[in-house]
């Protein structure tokens, strides 16, 4: 008798670990990408003029309606003593986080990470408006588009030029190639050789987002010691 | 005789006005010469290229020729300081920002426009900037022919 409710206890245990292990196994390995494409950009702000060729190529192709915009470049000084003096310049757009607030938050699935490419993307058709993600975004990227009424955001110009082949808008149109586009999961793209070379730091890092938009800082800060 | 002056002559008029109108505009700026284009001395040689339009030109301002280019001194046959205005020009950059910057200050500039900070004393104020065009046709460029005077200098490729 008593060996029995042993028996059934341990039996029972074993069929609990090996349950619960195979439903992580299974979960882990549904995590795991399709197709092992994951796009990143580099935007080295030592290279950047501030020219803003890049937003204006941006919103031409994805026909970006005036009053919002999916890239900017932000100008920050001037810093120093004339005639010596300089900018910062910092990109701001989509960061194209690996762990997406966006994504997240979306009640209709609108908002999602595509599996093929890592490209965080918007279904306008099936956004309602409801401007959750504009408020999750932590790097306040987002807006409403006014012509479709959805949320909008830059996507690497997933459904425009890299549809044709092409590089995105912005990395073909920067005149002093600041910045650098492509597949981080293959060793030999011009990306990952660009962030294995220099120092590069990602915006808002501590927050966990793992964004993949990578930044080469100007090498000019305002600190001087 | 009466029949045909009756349909040729609005006719005539007409044309006439027509001539008349597309001519009076520059009939009315060579009349009224600016006191910097009357400047004998430099514009007997330098009547394509010398005479000023711009808001520079402005009677109010006073200006001559000499304010910007320098003095004439043994020009053309010997040595003087004039300088132009230009990449092609042989005096530096710096040289040149200094005449603009002898009325222009600094601080206003980089009001104006931050790219002024950056090119200082590095880039010619004319590689932008032309006073003798009656408008300097950097005012009011759009923001694609802007970037693309940027990516001018500034290109990688």
């Amino acid at each position: 008798m008593k060996n029995s409710r042993r028996l059934f206890l341990k039996s029972a245990c074993a069929v609990v670990v090996a349950a619960s292990g195979y439903t992580i196994a299974k979960s882990s390995t549904e995590s795991v990408e399709i197709n092992g494409k994951k796009y990143a950009l580099v935007h080295d702000e030592t290279k950047c003029i501030g020219c803003d060729a890049c937003s204006i190529a941006c919103r031409e192709v994805n026909q970006v309606p005036e009053g919002v915009s999916r890239l900017e470049i932000e100008r920050e000084g001037p810093y120093g003593e004339y005639p010596e003096q300089y900018f910062r310049f910092t990109r701001k757009s989509c960061q194209q986080c690996e762990d997406s607030p966006c994504v997240k938050v979306c009640p209709t699935g609108a908002a999602y990470k595509d599996p093929e490419t890592g490209i965080v993307s918007v279904d306008s058709w099936k956004c309602v408006g409801c401007q959750y993600c504009i408020a999750a975004c932590p790097y306040q990227v987002r807006f409403i588009n006014p012509v479709t009424h959805a949320a909008d955001k830059c996507d690497f110009c997933k459904e425009t030029r890299l549809k044709e082949g092409k590089q995105p808008a912005c990395v073909s149109a920067c005149p002093t190639q600041a910045l650098t586009f492509g597949d981080l999961k293959d060793p030999d793209s011009n990306i990952v050789k660009v962030l294995k070379s220099a120092p590069n730091y990602r915006s808002k890092t501590e927050l966990g987002t793992r964004p993949k938009v990578f930044r080469i800082a100007s090498q000019e800060g305002d600190i001087t010691l | 005789m009466s029949r045909i002056d009756k349909f040729a002559a609005p006719l005539l008029a007409s044309m006439l006005m027509l001539v008349l109108g597309s001519f009076s505009p520059a009939a009315v700026a060579a009349k009224v010469e600016f006191k910097i284009n009357q400047n004998k001395q430099c514009i007997m040689c330098h009547k394509r290229n010398g005479k000023m339009f711009g808001l520079h030109a402005n009677d109010a301002l006073d200006l001559t020729c000499q304010n910007c280019h320098g003095e004439k001194a043994g020009h053309p046959r010997k040595a003087s300081e004039l300088i132009g205005f230009g990449a092609k020009s042989v005096a530096k950059s710096d040289v040149q920002t200094a005449a603009c910057l002898q009325c222009h200050d600094v601080e206003t500039l980089s009001q104006a426009d931050w790219t002024h900070d950056v090119h200082s004393n590095k880039v010619n104020c004319a590689s932008c900037h032309q006073l003798h065009p009656e408008i300097d046709p950097i005012i009011g460029v759009t923001a694609l022919d802007r970037s693309e005077m940027c990516s001018g200098c500034h290109s990688a490729k």
